[in-house]
């Protein structure tokens, strides 16, 4: 951390030193300080990623699925952190993880191969697709029936049966009204 | 076949790369075939089977840098993908994953080998000459390829690989290999390979053990062949028997050890499950997050912060490298390495006493050693710390600051700081040597040229690779990168490469160091070529850091600015006075001389018969002038109308003239032909006037017979004075490329059996030399008059009658002279070389008594023994009228009280005294076959008669005893003559032959009736005759008593 910090130019040793000691308490590794970080977990390693990326001044973090791999209790402790930080700094999360997006972040994109295809707030985006959004459970040979008929944005399995889900102004015949999530807005962005 | 081996060989089947390195191997070798020319002996073909066999065993070297680069590459290659947990997890067995790799990676290092040796016999075989005869046995090509090749392949191959299983760390397998690199140098020293041995042999007991123990085994190779005379070594393979024997299949079993404890340690797990790990409780306290607010520091960008950076980026190297086993490893093998050096050159083998542990002989040894092991180790320990942060990830993170810009100047820190650490390291070792010598006198300015000569080329040389391993995008390709650089451009190699002597930046100093005058003017001018090279390296840093930065700046270009030109300034002051060396020039001019001027072989010439000359010597400036008068006289019952004159093309014409009997006539070109307006009547004699100035600077080197410096000078000046008559020393020697030109025969050595000669060459010499205040100069004959003005001092010298030799010599010199029978025995010396002075002055009271009383009167008033620097190499004594002049680094300043107790000052005293009667003061030897049986040989006798005296009969067949093995050594390697016809190179057969020869004699017929023959042929042989040894046989046959003892004679002296 020393080194690190040194490199991004924090020359004060005290400085240096109240910094370095806040941060690994701020990720709570501070009484891991003496361990080489090759001996760390994956969790703790992600937290030491974090704690360096804060030395010095930095006012644009980036976090690319610093989540994957952890353990759920881990995943929330880090995503609390990661929350407090975006207080004072901006930090730009990159991640598969839907609810993560609805739990911390004020502002979001969707984007595909590089381009942006949707920006908005959560809460609104979600809310465009208020009653519009429907499911059905089917037999795995009618999926090709659906899939020309209808506007179908995604399909997954709920205990063993094929669920389907579709985008409709109006409501379908043996479909049941679904309440729209954020995941549906990723799913009909894309599709 | 092995999957895993199968695999490995698809994959570099299919790289178009492979193909072209093995091209470029191939035409390396080539190269070396065609261009190196590793004679073991004079009169072996280069490519007998004997060379053949020897180079094969010497160049198996290469293979332990292949195998060494493959292992870093091949044996770790499943950890570098990240490939090892799924590939360790497939369903094949240790023996098969293990086997795979070894024969793979042993394939991979032979072959390389191989192509190398393809191209080297290819190479080989288009030389065409007198160093190849005829005939093509590929037996004699193979058969070294399986003892030599594949079994030190085997060996090596088998070691790195246990080392790369048992430690799982790269630097560690590359460790191993230059422990193999040094073992390979460290033996070669105690082999008795041809190169080595000449006339320092090594005793049996060591060459045996060397045999046994070498793992190329060369050792044994050398010990088998040793009996082998010039023919056998040309016709037969040195057979797989004895030592050779034992010694492969002692290889083999220890290469099958080191395999089969592979198997043992081989682990795929990366921690060690046998170490207990240490268990640090970690107590972990309360889990939630605290709020509170970031501290932001205040950040700086300026220059004290990126000096902070270097600090940062050097410290994590250096914890990396002295927490790590590697740098104990390398320390170790460094100390090993020198210290067996500086071993060896204190200890000079069985036929010298050991040398002075001097601060010169062991700081020298270090210079000698330490650049090159000290260059491999940066390519890998450079390769490992740039490398490091990219193969664990961490360069990520790295770059993404801005201060990443430091790395390489933080690499560069380091990496002082570890070559300063081994240089203290070194230097310790050379003290502790002083120390456990007894010799005290410590001279850190010998020190200081360790610095000079190591320390900054390799720091300059580490910022080079720094820059390779920036530019290269791959660790193992600028692993291979960097080990050719060094190859290229910092080994001898580098003259064939770079040939311009400044570009040689990175070259180390294979000088001596002087008591008398240091490292002279080299370490002045090296240093001067050391700021060239940092202006250089300093101007491809800035390049580079532009390139990779894109920023530019005025800070920038004011540091480039003035790097360059001080790297300018110094290549302008080093340059100066720079003469190339064209060999091919050299040759066309020895032929034009020879087509031109041989005719005056027949031509009539005056004699030389008076010589008065002024020597100014200027030391400090490493210059002296001549001026000299010749008187010549017609000597002949011809007349003489054209003359030619022959002056040395080293030394300047100032001025000279020619005055003949009626015209002054000038000469300003080095080789003239004087036509004379009216011709030289028989007796009548001439004059020629002349003066000569020479000057050397650094960058050509000195010559060691014109060795003109600051203190200790010594200078065969005869030699450098012009010479009249065609001379046929100046002649091209090689055959081939004199029937190129159509030279016909060369004048050759004459035969023994051409008639008698009686010449008047002799002269009278009156010399005078002048040196700077502090100094004295000693010349040749006897001293006259000396006096001081004007700040230098001046000193004449007198002789009457003696061959046109002379010599100079001029140091601040330690004076003692004695008294003795009406003549004086004075020795000059350097104030540190005191131990050996009276003993000398004994020796020489002792020899000049006995050569009185048997030989005859001695013809001078002094006898002077001189010590001179050892700039001067070539000779441990010479011998001139009235003075001996020895040089400080060989048998003066020994240590006869260690514990063989040689006494080589006897070697002094009695050869070289015994020469002012022996050889070219009383009488002159004809030049031809058999001369030097009249001058060495004779000499050899005295010397060993004079040590019986001393010591003993045993003590003086104990040295006779080495002379044998001398004898027996060389004669394997450079065909055998008569003694009686002997030829000046073959100083075994005249030196220590010859010596054993005459004890015989004295055996034979008595010491008395020896030395009554040769004072008789001191008496008949007179100048202005010329002897051969011919007339020396017959004194020994005029006191034999009867036929069967001459006949005995005959054996000792005619038979090889």
């Amino acid at each position: 951390m020393n080194h690190i910090a040194i490199l991004k130019g924090v020359k004060n040793d005290t400085d240096r030193k109240n910094q370095i000691q806040y941060l690994l308490e701020k990720v709570n590794l501070f009484d891991f300080k003496d361990k080489e970080a090759h001996t760390f977990s994956g969790g703790m390693k992600q937290r030491f990623g974090v704690a360096q990326a804060l030395l010095g001044k930095p006012k644009i973090i980036i976090v690319d699925e610093p989540t994957a791999g952890l353990d759920p209790e881990e995943r929330n402790r880090f995503n609390t952190l990661l929350s407090d930080i975006s207080t004072e700094i901006i930090v730009i999360l990159s991640t598969h993880l839907v609810e993560d997006v609805k739990n911390l972040c004020s502002e979001m994109t969707v984007m595909e191969k590089g381009q942006i295809l949707k920006i908005g707030k959560p809460k609104e985006l979600v809310a465009e697709l208020e009653n519009k959004i429907w499911s059905k459970s089917i037999k795995k040979d009618e999926l090709e029936y659906y899939q020309s008929n209808f506007h179908l944005i995604s399909q997954q399995l709920i205990e063993r049966t094929l669920h389907i889900t579709i985008l409709s102004e109006t409501k379908p015949k043996g479909f049941d009204a679904v309440i729209p999530l954020l995941e549906h807005v990723y799913f009909q962005t894309l599709a | 076949m092995n999957a895993i081996f199968q695999f490995e060989l698809k994959q570099i089947s299919k790289r178009w790369y492979v193909y072209l390195i093995s091209l470029s191997l191939v035409f390396l070798g080539v190269f070396f075939g065609n261009k190196f020319n590793l004679t073991a002996g004079d009169g072996i073909y280069l490519n007998s089977s004997y060379t053949i066999g020897f180079m094969m065993g010497m160049l198996s070297l290469s293979i332990i840098f292949f195998a060494i680069l493959f292992s870093n590459q091949l044996l770790f290659k499943e950890w570098d993908a990240k490939f090892d947990l799924i590939i360790f997890a497939l369903p094949f067995s240790k023996m098969t994953y293990l086997s795979g790799k070894f024969w793979f990676f042993y394939l991979k290092t032979f072959l390389s080998f191989g192509l190398l040796m393809l191209g080297f016999v290819i190479g080989q075989n288009f030389r065409i000459g007198s160093e190849m005869q005829d005939g093509f046995n590929l037996w004699h090509y193979v058969y070294p390829l399986i003892v030599f090749g594949q079994l030190n392949c085997f060996f090596v191959c088998s070691f790195l690989f246990f080392i790369s299983n048992a430690t799982r760390k790269k630097l560690l397998v590359v460790v191993g290999g230059l422990l193999l690199y040094v073992l390979y140098m460290v033996l070669l020293l105690f082999s008795n390979s041809p190169f080595m041995s000449g006339s320092l042999p090594q005793s049996l007991d060591t060459q045996q053990i060397s045999a046994l123990l070498d793992p190329f085994g060369l050792s044994a190779y050398f010990f088998e062949a040793r009996t082998f005379s010039v023919k056998q070594k040309n016709e037969l393979i040195v057979p797989l028997s004895g030592m050779l024997f034992i010694n492969r299949m002692v290889m083999v079993l220890i290469s099958g050890f080191f395999l089969w404890n592979s198997y043992r340690l081989f682990s795929v797990s990366t921690k060690s499950s046998k170490r207990a790990i240490k268990k640090v409780e970690f107590k972990v306290s309360h889990i939630s997050v605290k709020f509170k607010n970031l501290i932001t520091p205040n950040l700086n960008f300026k220059s004290r912060m990126s000096f902070k950076s270097v600090l940062s980026f050097s410290k994590i190297d250096l914890i990396y490298l002295f927490k790590s086993i590697t740098i104990v490893a390398v320390s170790i093998l460094l100390v090993f390495y020198v210290g067996m050096e500086m071993f060896a050159e204190i200890d000079k083998g069985i036929r010298l006493p050991e040398n002075y542990a001097n601060s010169g002989l062991l700081a020298t040894s270090i210079s000698k050693n330490f650049r090159l092991l000290g260059l491999l180790i940066l390519v890998y320990f450079i390769n490992d710390l740039y490398w490091r942060s990219q193969s664990s990830g961490f360069n990520l993170i790295e770059k993404s600051v801005y201060f990443s810009k430091s790395k390489l100047k933080g690499h560069f820190l380091s990496v002082t700081i570890l070559l300063c650490f081994f240089t203290i390291l070194l230097i310790a070792e050379g003290l502790v040597f002083q120390l456990s010598y007894d010799y005290i006198n410590i001279d850190w300015k010998a020190y200081l040229g360790v610095i000079i000569f190591n320390t900054f080329p390799l720091m300059l040389f580490s910022a080079f690779l720094l820059l390779i391993n920036d530019n290269v995008g791959n660790q193992f390709v600028s692993l291979g990168v960097s080990t050719a650089s060094v190859f290229a451009l910092a080994t001898p190699l580098s003259k064939y490469i770079v040939p311009y002597p400044l570009l040689q930046i990175f070259s180390g100093f294979k000088g001596n160091y002087s008591n008398f005058n240091g490292y002279g003017i080299y370490i002045t001018a090296f240093s001067q070529r050391l700021l060239f090279g940092l202006g250089f390296i300093a101007l491809l840093w800035f390049i580079n850091d532009f390139l990779k930065t894109k920023v530019w700046n005025k800070r920038k270009s004011f540091l480039v600015s003035v790097f360059v030109i001080f790297g300018v300034f110094s290549s302008v002051l080093f340059m100066d006075g720079y003469v190339p060396q064209d060999e091919e020039k050299s040759i066309l001019e020895a032929v034009h001389y020879e087509k031109v001027f041989r005719s005056y072989e027949n031509i009539p010439q005056p004699t030389i018969t008076d010589v008065d000359t002024e020597i100014h010597l200027y030391p400090s400036k490493n210059a002296y002038q001549i001026q000299g008068k010749y008187v010549f006289k017609n000597q002949t019952n011809s007349l003489i109308d054209k003359v030619l004159i022959n002056f040395n093309p080293d030394l300047k014409i100032e001025s000279a003239e020619f005055s003949g009997t009626n015209k002054n006539l000038k000469i300003d070109d080095y080789v003239t032909e004087i036509k004379l307006d009216s011709p030289l009547q028989p007796n009548e004699k001439s004059s020629l006037n002349f003066t000569l100035s020479y000057k050397w600077v650094a960058v050509n080197g000195h010559q060691s017979f014109n060795a003109i410096v600051r203190n200790g000078s010594f200078m065969r000046i005869s030699n450098y004075y012009p010479s009249i008559g065609y001379q046929k020393d100046f002649e091209v020697e090689d055959e081939e490329r004199r029937t190129k030109f159509q030279l016909g025969k060369s004048s050759g050595l004459k035969k023994l059996e051409h008639p008698e000669v009686f010449i008047n060459d002799f002269i009278n010499l009156n010399m005078i030399v002048s040196t700077e205040k502090d100094q004295t100069a000693i010349g040749t004959g006897d001293l006259i008059n000396q006096w001081s003005k004007e700040d230098r001092n001046y000193f004449k010298y007198r002789a009457k009658n003696i061959p046109f030799r002379f010599a100079v010599s001029s140091a601040k010199y330690q004076h003692k002279s004695i008294h003795h029978k009406d003549i004086e025995i004075n020795i000059f010396y350097s104030k540190n070389h005191f131990e050996n002075v009276d003993h000398l002055l004994n020796n020489a009271i002792t020899t000049l008594d006995y050569c009185i009383e048997n030989f005859g009167n001695y013809p001078f008033k002094n006898i002077n023994f001189v010590e001179v620097s050892s700039f001067t190499i070539g000779f441990a004594a010479t011998a001139y009228p009235s003075a001996i002049f020895m040089t400080e680094d060989m048998i003066f300043h020994a240590n006869i009280q260690s514990d063989k107790k040689q006494d080589v000052i006897n070697e002094l005293a009695g050869h070289e005294l015994s020469h002012l009667w022996w050889g070219n003061s009383q009488i002159n030897p004809d030049e031809r076959e058999g001369a030097t049986m009249l001058t060495e040989t004779l000499a050899m006798y005295t010397e060993m008669m004079l040590y019986k005296k001393m010591y003993g009969k045993e003590k003086m067949m104990e040295r006779l005893e080495i002379h044998q093995q001398i004898y027996d050594n060389e004669k394997g390697l450079n065909g055998n003559q008569p003694l009686y016809k002997v030829t000046n190179e073959n100083l075994h057969i005249a030196y220590s032959k010859g010596a054993i020869a005459m004890v015989k004699l004295s055996e034979l017929i008595g010491e008395n009736r020896v030395n009554l023959a040769l004072k008789n042929f001191l008496i008949n042989n007179q100048y202005p005759k010329k002897p051969t040894s011919l007339d020396l046989l017959n004194e020994f046959y005029k006191v034999s008593s009867n036929e069967k003892v001459k006949s005995k004679i005959d054996k000792l002296f005619k038979a090889i």
